[in-house]
Order: C-alpha cells, then sequence, then structure tokens
C-alpha cells in the first residue's frame, strides 16, 4: 500500500495504508485524509482512519525505519506471531531464518510476551507462508494458517471490518485480508477455533465465505448430464426421422418394392402424384425438428462468414427437397416428364443416419475422457477430524492444515498429511497407479484420495484443497488436455482448406454432370453434388487425433503417468536414449545398511548394538541409517557416556564399561587398532558402491558396518524392459567411476557417465542430442532440472504428494523407473492409435470423393448412393471415436 | 499486458471435428483472443485472451451465437 504523501505531484490514486484498498483522489470530498509526522494519508473510511489514528505505526513501517537505518518501505506490513516457550533458546536462529526469506524487511522476537515482529512486503510474501517457514525453523508455532475466499469484496467499503470480525473471533491471532485476490489469512491456534466460527466472523461484516476451490467436479458432473441429455436428445430425433424415413423410401422407389403392379402407384398416375405431395409434406418435421442443427448450426456459421459440416448437411438435404417439391409442384418445368424424379426419400435418411451418428458419437466420447472425470471423483467427501478431543465428521473442503484426522479401514483418506498414531497398509494405485498396497506407519505421508486397507490411523493435515496432490494431478491431466499433439496442427491445417475445397468439387461436379452426364442430367447433377458435399466432411478427421490422445493421457493418469502436453505424449514414442541419474531414481536416494561383518570373538548383534548406540544423537545420514536399521531389528539402543564426533573420522563414546570407537580406517590408524583381515572385506565392499565405518571395542577391531545408497527393486527390471524396447540406457551420476562401475554392473545399463558434477548434467544430455540420440532424462526434478528441460522428453520421479514439477514433461507420481517404460510403451499405443485414425479418416475423405462425384461412373458405373455417403460420413466419426476407446483397454506388456 | 487462461465447456459440438475447427477459427478472429484449441474430446475451448480487450463472457456469448451451450466458470476450475 503506497503512503500517500501530499506533494506536488499528487498520484490520482493511492493505497489505503491501512485496508490496502484503492483510494480515489479526484473526488477529493470522499477520501478521509489525515496528517502523521508530517505525511499525509488517505482513508477508504472512516472506519480505516480511525483505526490508523489507533496506532500510526502498525501501518508505517517505513517510519520505525529511521532506526534501522532501512529507507522507507511503501507496502510493508507488519504481523506479530506467536512462539511456543521453547523458542527462548532458538533466537537467533528464528530471526536468521525469516530475515533470510524474500519480501521479510525485519524480523525480530521479543521474548517478554513470546512474539515475533517481523515486516514484510505482502506482495511478495503472505502470513502463511511466514507462518509456514517459523514452522519449518523447526520451532513449531502453536498456531495454523488458514486462507479463505471471500465473496462480494468488489464493494467501496473496507475490508478492515473483515479484518476486526476475523481478529475478534476467540482463537485467531492475526487476520490479513488481501483485496486483490479475495483472500483473508488467518492465523489461529487450531486448539480454540472451528472454521465454522470464522465463517460466522465473515458473515458478521457482511460478506460471505466463498466455497473453497475444491476439484472441478461440479463442473464436470453438469458436463457430463450435458452429454446424457443431448445423447437422449439426438436419440429422439433419431427414432422419428427413422420412423418417417420407413414409407418415405417405400413409396419413393414402388418399383423396387413390387408395389407399381398395383395402378395406384402406377407411374404418372394422379394418385401417385398426392402420395409424392404427402410425402414431401410428412418430410418437412423431419427436416425442423430432426435436423433442426443442422440449420441453426449452418446459419450461426454463416453469420461467421464460415462454413461447416452443419452447413454441408443442410445444404444437401434442403437440395435434395427443394427439388423434389419443385418437381411436383410444377413438373411442367423438367423438359419431360420423368425427369420430374423426387428425392424426398434423401432428405430423411440423411437426416436420420446422421442423427444416429451424431448421437453414437456423443456417447463414445463420453467414454474417451471417462479416465479423467474419474480422476475427480476420487476427492472424499467428508472427513473425521478430532478437534478439542471430540471426533466430528466435516465436510472435507473444512479440513485445513494441521487438523489431526482419523481414518478408519476401508475408508478413504480425505487430505495429504502425515501419520501421527497407528498404521495400515494403503491401497494408493488410484493415484500412483502401483498395485501393491503400501505399508505406512507413524511419520510417512500419506496422500489424499487413497484408500486405507486394514488399521485405523491418526493423521496431521499437511495439504488441503487446491494443493493436494489429487487437485495438482487433476489440475495437470486436465491442462494437458488443453495442449495439441504436432501432428494434430498439420491436420488442421489441411482441414482448414478442406470444406472450401469441398464446395468447389462440388460445384464442379454439379456442373459436369448436368452437361455430360446421362439424362435426366438435373437429377444426376443434385444428386452427386449432395453427395459430394456429404462425404467430403473432414470430421473424423478433426477426431482422430483429440480423441486418442485424450484416452492416452487417461490411461497414463491411471497408472501414475501424467504428460504435461501432446508435445511429451508425441517425442516419448521416438526416444532411443534414456538418460537416468542415479540418485534417487535408480536408487533410493538417502543411505541405508547393508551389511554387517563381525570380526573373531563378536557377533553380529554386538557390532550393531554398539555401532547403533554410539551413533544415537548424530544427525549424520549414514549414521540414521544405522540407527533406524537397529530400531527395525528391536535392538535397544543405551545412551552412551562421553561421546564425542571426531571430524572426518567418525565418533568415540563409552558404552556398558567399554570404550568404543566408530568410524573410517583413519580413526582406527589413528587409534593404532589392528584391523587384520577385516581390512579386506571393508575393501571390498567399498569396491560395491557401499561405505564401510568400522567398530573397535577397546581398542580391539570388532566388525565392519556397511552403508550404502540401495538400488529401488524394481529398477534392474525396468532397466532390462527400456532395452528391451530397443532404448539405449545411461547411467547419470556424480559418483567416482569405480562405484558407479559397481552399482552400473548390477543393473544393467549401457553406458556409465561417472563423475559428472550436477551442473554439468544438463551438458551430457545435450552432446547425447549432438550424437544424434533422441533423449529422455529420467530424475527427481531438483537437482537435475536444467539436464531435464534440455532432455527431448523430462521424466520427473515424483516423491508421493509432489507432482507438479516444473521442468518436467511427464511425472511419474509413483516414484518408480517402470513409470518411464509404461509412459514410452503409452506413448507408443497412443500415437499408433493416432496413426490408424488419421489414416482411416483420410482415406475415407480421399477415397470417398472421387466416387461420390461420380468419376468412376463414366468408368465401372460406379456411383455412390447419397444415403450411403450419409451413412459413411456419420459412422466415420464413429468408428474413430471407437478406435480411441480401444486405448481404454490398453495394458503394458508383462503386467 | 497478463494473458488470461479459460476453459469453456462447449455443449453440442457434435460433428466433432469440424464443429471444433469452425468454432476455433471465429473465436481465433476475435480482437483480444491470443491463442484458442477447441478439443472435441474433451468438448471443451481453451482459449487465452487478453483481459484487457475481451472478457470471458464476450467469448462466451460467441460460443453461444454459434449454437453451442457454454457457461463460464465462476472461479477457473481447480
Amino acid at each position: 500500500m503506497t503512503t500517500a504523501a501530499v506533494q506536488p505531484d499528487v498520484p490520482a490514486r493511492v493505497r489505503d495504508p491501512v485496508c490496502g484498498m484503492p483510494v480515489e483522489l479526484r473526488d477529493g470530498a470522499k477520501a478521509h485524509g489525515e496528517t502523521w509526522h508530517g505525511k499525509t494519508y488517505f482513508f477508504c473510511s472512516i472506519d480505516c482512519r480511525d483505526r490508523f489514528l489507533a496506532s500510526p505505526e502498525r501501518y508505517v513501517p517505513g517510519t520505525v525505519s529511521a532506526t534501522t537505518g532501512v529507507s522507507d518501505t511503501p507496502g510493508a506490513r507488519l504481523i506479530e506471531l506467536p512462539l511456543p516457550a521453547t523458542a527462548a533458546a532458538h533466537v537467533a536462529h528464528i530471526e536468521a531464518a525469516l530475515n533470510a526469506l524474500a519480501g521479510v524487511e525485519r524480523a525480530s522476537v521479543n521474548l517478554a510476551n513470546l512474539r515475533v515482529t517481523v515486516v514484510y512486503d505482502p506482495d511478495v510474501i503472505d502470513a502463511g507462508d511466514l507462518v509456514e517457514k517459523l514452522s519449518a525453523t523447526g520451532v513449531e508455532a502453536p498456531v495454523a494458517t488458514a486462507r479463505l475466499g471471500i465473496e462480494g469484496m468488489y464493494c467501496a467499503s473496507c475490508v478492515v471490518a473483515i479484518e476486526r470480525e476475523l481478529e475478534n473471533t476467540p482463537g485467531v491471532r492475526v487476520a490479513t485480508v488481501n483485496p486483490a485476490t479475495d483472500e483473508a489469512t488467518v492465523v489461529y491456534e487450531p486448539a480454540k477455533l472451528e472454521v465454522a466460527s470464522l465463517r460466522a466472523a465473515v458473515e458478521r461484516a457482511g460478506y460471505a465465505l466463498r466455497e473453497a476451490p475444491a476439484p472441478a467436479e461440479g463442473a464436470i458432473a453438469r458436463q457430463e448430464s450435458e452429454q446424457d441429455r443431448e445423447y437422449r436428445g439426438l436419440m429422439r430425433k433419431f427414432w422419428f426421422a427413422a420412423i418417417i424415413s420407413i414409407p418415405v423410401v417405400i413409396l419413393s422407389y414402388p418399383g423396387v418394392f413390387k408395389l407399381d403392379s398395383w395402378s395406384f402407384f402406377e407411374k404418372g398416375s394422379d394418385s401417385l402424384w398426392w402420395t409424392w405431395r404427402a410425402l414431401g409434406l410428412i418430410t418437412v418435421p423431419v427436416l425442423l425438428w430432426s435436423g433442426a442443427q443442422f440449420y441453426v448450426n449452418a446459419w450461426a456459421a454463416l453469420k461467421h462468414r464460415t462454413a461447416n459440416m452443419h452447413t454441408l448437411i443442410a445444404t444437401g438435404v434442403s437440395a435434395a427437397w427443394l427439388y423434389s417439391t419443385v418437381a411436383v409442384i410444377w413438373p411442367g418445368i423438367f423438359p419431360e416428364e420423368r425427369f420430374a424424379e423426387i428425392y424426398y426419400d434423401v432428405s430423411a435418411v440423411v437426416i436420420a443416419l446422421v442423427t444416429l451418428g451424431l448421437a453414437l458419437e456423443v456417447k463414445a466420447k463420453g467414454r474417451s475422457s471417462e479416465a479423467i472425470k474419474k480422476l475427480v471423483g476420487l476427492q472424499a467427501k467428508t472427513a473425521r477430524v478430532i478437534r478439542d478431543g471430540v471426533e466430528r465428521d466435516i465436510p472435507v473442503e473444512e479440513v485445513i492444515v494441521n487438523d489431526i484426522l482419523l481414518v478408519r479401514p476401508g475408508e478413504k483418506i480425505p487430505v495429504d498429511g502425515v501419520i501421527v498414531d497407528g498404521e495400515s497398509s494403503i491401497d494408493e494405485s488410484m493415484v500412483t497407479g502401483e498395485s501393491l498396497p503400501v505399508d505406512k506407519t507413524s511419520g510417512d505421508a500419506v496422500i489424499g484420495a487413497t484408500i486405507n486397507k486394514s488399521g485405523a490411523f491418526k493423521f496431521r493435515a499437511t495439504k488441503v484443497g487446491k494443493d493436494t496432490a489429487l487437485a495438482n494431478i487433476v489440475r495437470m491431466v486436465q491442462d494437458a488436455q488443453a495442449t495439441k499433439l504436432p501432428i494434430q496442427r498439420t491436420v488442421d491445417q489441411v482441414s482448414a482448406i478442406f470444406v472450401p475445397a469441398v464446395v468447389i468439387i462440388a460445384a464442379g461436379a454439379f456442373v459436369g454432370w448436368y452437361n455430360l452426364g446421362p439424362t435426366p442430367a438435373l437429377a444426376y447433377a443434385v444428386i452427386v453434388g449432395v453427395t459430394v458435399l456429404i462425404i467430403a466432411c473432414p470430421c473424423a478427421l478433426g477426431l482422430a487425433t483429440p480423441t486418442s490422445l485424450t484416452v492416452g493421457m487417461g490411461k497414463g493418469a491411471e497408472q501414475g503417468i501424467l504428460f504435461r502436453g501432446g508435445d511429451a505424449l508425441q517425442a516419448a514414442r521416438k526416444l532411443d536414449t534414456i538418460v537416468l541419474d542415479k540418485t534417487g531414481t535408480i536408487t533410493w536416494g538417502k543411505p541405508a545398511l547393508t551389511d554387517i561383518i563381525a570380526g573373531p570373538g563378536f557377533d553380529e548383534a554386538e557390532v550393531l548394538r554398539f555401532g547403533a548406540s554410539v551413533e544415537r544423537s548424530s544427525e549424520h545420514p549414514l549414521a540414521q541409517a544405522i540407527v533406524t536399521a537397529a530400531q527395525e531389528r528391536n535392538v535397544d539402543l543405551p545412551e552412551p557416556r562421553g561421546f564425542k564426533a571426531l571430524t572426518g573420522r567418525g565418533v568415540e563414546a563409552d558404552l556398558d564399561g567399554r570404550h568404543v570407537l566408530f568410524g573410517n580406517r583413519k580413526l582406527m590408524a589413528d587409534s593404532d587398532v589392528t584391523v587384520g583381515e577385516l581390512e579386506a572385506r571393508a575393501d571390498e565392499l567399498a569396491g560395491q558402491g557401499k561405505t564401510p565405518m568400522y567398530l573397535a571395542l577397546d581398542g580391539v577391531a570388532a566388525g565392519v558396518i556397511a552403508v550404502a545408497d540401495t538400488i529401488k527393486p524394481e529398477s534392474v527390471e525396468a532397466i532390462a524392459a527400456l532395452r528391451r524396447l530397443g532404448i539405449e540406457v545411461a547411467m547419470i551420476t556424480g559418483d567416482n567411476k569405480r562405484t558407479a562401475d559397481a552399482i552400473a554392473r548390477i543393473v544393467g545399463v549401457d553406458r556409465v557417465l561417472a563423475e559428472v558434477l550436477p551442473e554439468d548434467k544438463a551438458h551430457e544430455v545435450q552432446k547425447l542430442q549432438l550424437e544424434g540420440k533422441r533423449v529422455g532424462m529420467v530424475g527427481d526434478g531438483i537437482n537435475d532440472a536444467p539436464a531435464l528441460t534440455q532432455a527431448d522428453v523430462g521424466f520427473a520421479i515424483g516423491t508421493g504428494t509432489d507432482v507438479a514439477i516444473e521442468a518436467s514433461d511427464v511425472t511419474l507420481v509413483g516414484g518408480s523407473l517402470n513409470g518411464v517404460v509404461a509412459a514410452i510403451a503409452i506413448s507408443r499405443a497412443t500415437m499408433r492409435n493416432v496413426y490408424q485414425n488419421l489414416v482411416g479418416a483420410f482415406i475415407y475423405n480421399a477415397a470417398g470423393l472421387p466416387v461420390a462425384a461420380g468419376l468412376f461412373y463414366p468408368l465401372i458405373g460406379l456411383l455412390l448412393s447419397p444415403l450411403l455417403a450419409a451413412g459413411a460420413m456419420a459412422f466415420s466419426s464413429v468408428t474413430v471415436v471407437t478406435n480411441a476407446n480401444r486405448l481404454r483397454g490398453w495394458k503394458p506388456k508383462g503386467a | 499486458m497478463h494473458p488470461a487462461k479459460i476453459s469453456l465447456p462447449v455443449i453440442g459440438l457434435s460433428l466433432g471435428g469440424c464443429g471444433a475447427l469452425t468454432l476455433e477459427r471465429v473465436l481465433t478472429r476475435l480482437d483480444g483472443v491470443l491463442r484458442v484449441y477447441v478439443n472435441p474430446a474433451m468438448e471443451t475451448a481453451y482459449v487465452d485472451y487478453d483481459p484487457g480487450r475481451i472478457t470471458a463472457d464476450e467469448v462466451a456469448k460467441t460460443i453461444r451465437e454459434l449454437g453451442y451451450r457454454t457457461a463460464v466458470p465462476e472461479r477457473s476450475p481447480l
């Protein structure tokens, strides 16, 4: 909020320093001005002015800067956040962490009232982020934040009213309203507050709470019911046209149906003329009701100076009807009576067939996008929350971050979070594509919309609403539908010249048949013209690509493979080299205990117990791996005495009356411990890429514990599968050549790129591309983002809840390398389907056209009936959509 | 100028390919519309536009004029 000083060049519009609302100064009478410390500030209302006068320094943080030397900072805002009593020990840490944030001007802790005062720029960072960062410093503030969407904030009154009502609600610490986003950020104590009371506060202020921006389920459900309605409507129109068509067809060709022996239908008889007039009349409702959409659309298109399929159909059936009607009413204008043929059957049957085709197409298209719609439907509806020790079911939209939620067996997990109590096995297949349930316990992350199979557990919500993994997945999949396959752009260019070209061909065919054709020339000319118009619709061509793409991407989403767009899906098919980042992709990316070797006279359990106990308080990842392994094996870990970390060598401590040394070879050498034959074993482990650590008890080598970043069980199989697809697999790593080769041998890659610095990974990818290869890069999307961007297709291995990885073209939610194999297989299957569709549609259009124009008539007497053309046209679209839907049943090989 | 994005459902986009293509051509000609893709499989029009020159409601109006049903979502979905 710009504080407006009255100077010669007073801006026409300033911001209220209290609420941030814009204030128009042109109608000076309305702006409430107030001078403080030689500056004039303007307010949107008296309310704001009073609030300003009560404590001006709160709203003009620039003024306090005189003491710190920080210059006047327009737009800064002040917030006080409560701290827990334990914060006293971390003052410097808290201040440093907050001051390091972009947008924070100044953060200072006041221990007297246990608050941290932060002056920040609300345009760069908001109060919610501050609280999050504060929690991240390890100092858990006993508060949570909620973001509330507020409706009706367009009125020129003041947002302060909302802030005041919110802050007066028990349990709320701070409330700030951002008029730019229509959002209120509320910092509150979860123990003392219910979301319902926030709603009440907003309503007291005269506004309404916008419902949480939940997934677009409503919109999709609406669209689905619309589709259903459209289908039923089209089917009614089809049945009507079909029923009328039956007598029309029979009576139009009395000869064919052996009725001409009956004198009533004798050629040239009055009764036949009357019959024909009747046919003309009953065809009218078919045209005007069953065929209404063709006329409506053709007219709308005409108004916008374009022509489309509807134009073609409408023109065709109208021409047939008008010709027949002229023939019936004024047969005299035809040079010979036998020219006066009727084609009411053409009008009725064409409309019936095309309408049926449309209905089937609508139905089939609904299935194409089913996988995507299903994703949205995965969202849980309710959650069982525990607030103030009371269990309650609430709508999932009301769950807020840090709520404790209870999930029973068989229930859906409502939002993303971390288990705090209990354990269970969870079916995550709907999000990650991984079919086996995953065992989880306290401290593990759970994903919203997955299903709890066995045990009951409590978890703390970490992400809600539009921040959840599911919401991100849905958004990504929906966004991907907004992109075209590169090949589709070519198709569109062809289609764009198709319709005008066809109209010209139809006109040419008409003229040709009228002048050169057999008698009755006019009749033939009309039929041929209509047929050309009908057969030429490029609808199937236009549907071919997007339908396959939608089904293919839906199929991917079902398996936890998210394509960012059509480009990635088309490019993945052609990859011939895949570069795998070792850490986190082939391996878990964190060390785990792999080997325990006991020295002479010691046993493995003893070695692990002493090793893990002395490492208990170490925060080193290698130490953590050993402690975790010991805990998993239920080894009791007593507290050692005299613990000392020996930088670069290891640790020493006393336990059970013995002196323990635990560390590398150097530590043993420095302490004159003879390692003997253990050294050979340790070297062997090091050769396998592991990190061996020696344990010595009272100066005697007791054993070796090896720790390594372990290979994910599915990596070997996935790499083999990639090679079976004819793809060269390379591994890229910063490890030294020896370690890298050891891992490469186990997983079976073709090529090793070792000792590559993180910043050089993109360069290595580029070098492969210069060799003429199409390179796919697989990584975690954080350290290797430039390499992912450089690659033709970047695959990011997901970490459960983080799916919207910017640098990647494809995100593998499941985090397994099998996803790369499946992504390439899906790309190949989808593109094959696209080509089938395109070739089919193109052959239909290209081959149908000369037949319809009658080019083969002089040669072999082949002429396409407009009825057949209409049928074929309608069903070509249906065929394309049905072929695309075949992909729904696609399964990866060997799965 | 920040381009705005909107996805509009298009109901009645039958005869898929043609209708989508025509709609796309007409919308592209509107002043202020930067990019249009009408996906016939999703029955959705994806429009990037300059909010200073055209509104989402005006885009929706043109879609309706062409004989389709549509509605501007209250908030962009999700």
